[in-house]
């Protein structure tokens, strides 16, 4: 039993941008993640065997045709095309059912005795059909470089080479056992001396077999070095990426964090001002009470200031969760930012009125919902009390996008303060005496969220009229 | 009068709340974290709680307790009222209509600092129903 007093060590681990550069998290590649892509291989392996047995099936088929393969000098008889597309449908069929059942646990090693079974039988066809076509008198043996090529992009490390050496065996013992007479004569040509006379010299044969060699052999190093280099840029790509999400969610929780710790005071001091100013420690004089109502107010605007600079500032940075777009129905996203300014409204006695046509946009709703809460905010604090703010969202007559449009009849802007209005901190003299607890910050981040997701943004104003802010928000394509 | 706990890290801010609620005649019990607030829930059950968010071992504990707390059934119809400067799902604020009986089994939702007029009438209307 651990004792709560018990000594424990404790060992603070290194940020990531320190490790090695091609250190590779194992966690990036477990059983599992390597199980999963030896199954894909194996269905990709049969995926493109179905291709050689329909060649197989097609070759047999035109024997059929008469004198067709006799015109070309081939020998009309192919019975052997139709056994090796019968074998290997059937090969095919039991790897697929034994790669199905493998879905469920692919961390195990079924998938790749699967996969080498298939690459083994598969050399074993080959052969085979070497030596039917003609080992030596036709260039059928550079068939055997399909599976080099494809175990230097597919197999680990070694193991191309393994197979590179068993297609090197599988084909050598062929011609061997075919100059030796073990095999009987085969071939795809009509006329059988032209065989024999590439078979005649022991020598010619041996040279023509390590020449076909060492040109699988040149691939396999070319190939299976390209693939090294390849497969070395994806890990550090992966890991390069593991970083950058592992980053971004310490900066988020980062980001709660000081939010957090900036607010939480601040609400501890609202608090106990309101104790003070609602009499709950008893009355306080006039002026005491002025200056408490002060020091609350201060500290509300110092409060949503900061909020507001943490927003802003984590949408500069792109802090917050990657913003992958999505279909959003809009009526509650703008419903969702009316009720965050009702108490504002109502505290100025200014009614929001809504005009809002059922459709979905295509966008962040986070996103959508910030920016349409600082339109209607400001809207809101620029009206003169008992106002009217409307909120109207339609499409496009088009239907290529939906304009949404939150219009005061307040203070408005001149016309020459309209390019800074969305400016860090900008006030306009007339905003700052209409309401002078504004952060400065709430159109800069309407600016940027604009901007993040090129919203077509327009301000239209006449001063002592009323403004009117009108967004394009785009339709999800269908 | 009700039996009211209150669940927050920030003594000051929980010892204020519980002043005004006592105004209201209710009997108030503070807990600065989630485990004292388990273990005082196994002496008497409260008529309500309230709950905050984030706590300095974990900043999910208030809605993790919360989770916990609607799995056992001596505590599932507790009402629960969550107060909170910030939250994880909507990192700059977030209104009660985002209450989601799976990712939040609270009753009301309240964004600090509170009004405590409505703070009250809130208790009142959840103490009611």
């Amino acid at each position: 039993m651990t004792s709560r007093t018990q000594s424990a060590t404790y060992r603070l681990p290194l940020p990531p941008h320190t490790e090695k550069e091609h250190d590779v998290d194992p966690t990036l590649f477990d059983d599992a993640f390597l199980g999963g892509l030896v199954l894909r291989n194996v269905r990709w392996y049969c995926d493109f065997r179905w291709l050689v047995i329909l060649v197989f099936a097609t070759y047999g088929a035109l024997s059929f045709v008469p004198g067709m393969y006799a015109s070309l000098g081939l020998q009309e008889q192919a019975w052997w095309t139709f056994h090796a597309a019968l074998t290997l449908t059937l090969l095919n069929i039991v790897y697929l059912v034994h790669a199905r059942a493998l879905r469920r646990l692919p961390a195990g090693r079924g998938a790749e005795l699967n996969l080498w079974t298939q690459i083994v039988v598969d050399l074993i066809i080959v052969s085979v059909t070497v030596h039917q076509v003609g080992s030596v008198e036709t260039p059928i043996a550079h068939v055997y470089l399909f599976h080099i090529v494809l175990s230097c992009i597919f197999l680990p490390g070694g193991q191309s080479l393994l197979v590179t050496l068993l297609a090197t065996l599988f084909y050598v013992s062929c011609v061997a056992l075919e100059t030796l007479g073990v095999l009987p004569e085969a071939g795809v040509f009509a006329r059988p001396l032209l065989r024999r006379q590439a078979m005649v010299e022991p020598l010619t044969v041996s040279l023509h077999v390590a020449a076909t060699v060492l040109v699988w052999w040149v691939v396999w190093y070319l190939t299976s070095h390209l693939s090294f280099l390849l497969m070395q840029r994806d890990r550090a790509l992966l890991q390069a990426n593991h970083r950058l999400v592992t980053l971004q969610k310490e900066k988020m929780q980062h980001m709660l964090h000081t939010t957090h710790e900036l607010k939480a005071p601040f609400a501890a001091i609202q608090a106990n001002t309101q104790l003070l100013q609602k009499g709950y420690c008893g009355e306080l004089p006039a002026e005491a009470s002025d200056v408490v109502g002060r020091i609350a107010q201060r500290s509300r605007r110092l409060a949503a200031t900061i909020q507001e600079m943490l927003q802003l500032a984590n949408l500069q940075s792109g802090g917050e969760r990657p913003p992958s777009r999505q279909r959003v129905d809009l009526v509650p996203v703008l419903r969702w930012s009316v009720d965050q300014v009702k108490q504002i409204a109502a505290e100025r006695s200014i009614e929001i009125v809504e005009d809002i046509e059922e459709c979905h946009v295509c966008g962040v709703p986070d996103h959508l919902k910030m920016l349409f809460m600082n339109l209607l905010a400001n809207a809101t604090y620029y009206s003169y009390p008992n106002g009217t703010v409307h909120l109207r969202a339609h499409r496009l007559p088009d239907e290529s996008a939906i304009t949404v449009a939150v219009e005061d009849h307040g203070i408005g802007i001149p016309a020459d303060k309209l390019p800074h209005v969305f400016e860090e901190y900008y006030h306009t003299n007339e905003a700052v005496r209409h309401n002078p607890n504004s952060t400065g910050l709430g159109l800069a981040i309407v600016n940027q969220i604009a901007r993040m997701h090129g919203l077509h943004l327009s301000v239209s104003s006449t001063p002592g009229e009323g403004t009117t802010v009108t967004v394009r928000v785009p339709v999800p394509l269908t | 009068m009700a039996y009211i706990m209150i669940v927050d890290d920030d003594a000051d801010l929980a010892n204020t709340t519980a002043k005004v609620l006592e105004t209201d005649r209710h009997q108030v019990s503070i807990q600065l974290d989630t485990h004292g607030a388990g273990k005082a829930l196994e002496e008497r059950v409260p008529e309500l709680m309230i709950l905050d968010v984030m706590f300095p071992e974990d900043s999910s504990a208030g809605f993790d307790f919360a989770r916990t707390l609607r799995k056992d059934e001596r505590f599932t119809t507790m009402p629960i009222l969550m107060l909170t400067a910030i939250n994880e799902k909507y990192p700059f604020g977030f209104s009660a209509s985002d209450i989601d009986e799976d990712w939040l089994p609270v009753t009301e939702f309240m964004e600090k600092p509170v009004d405590f007029d409505v703070l009250r009438k809130k208790v009142a209307d959840m103490l009611g129903g």
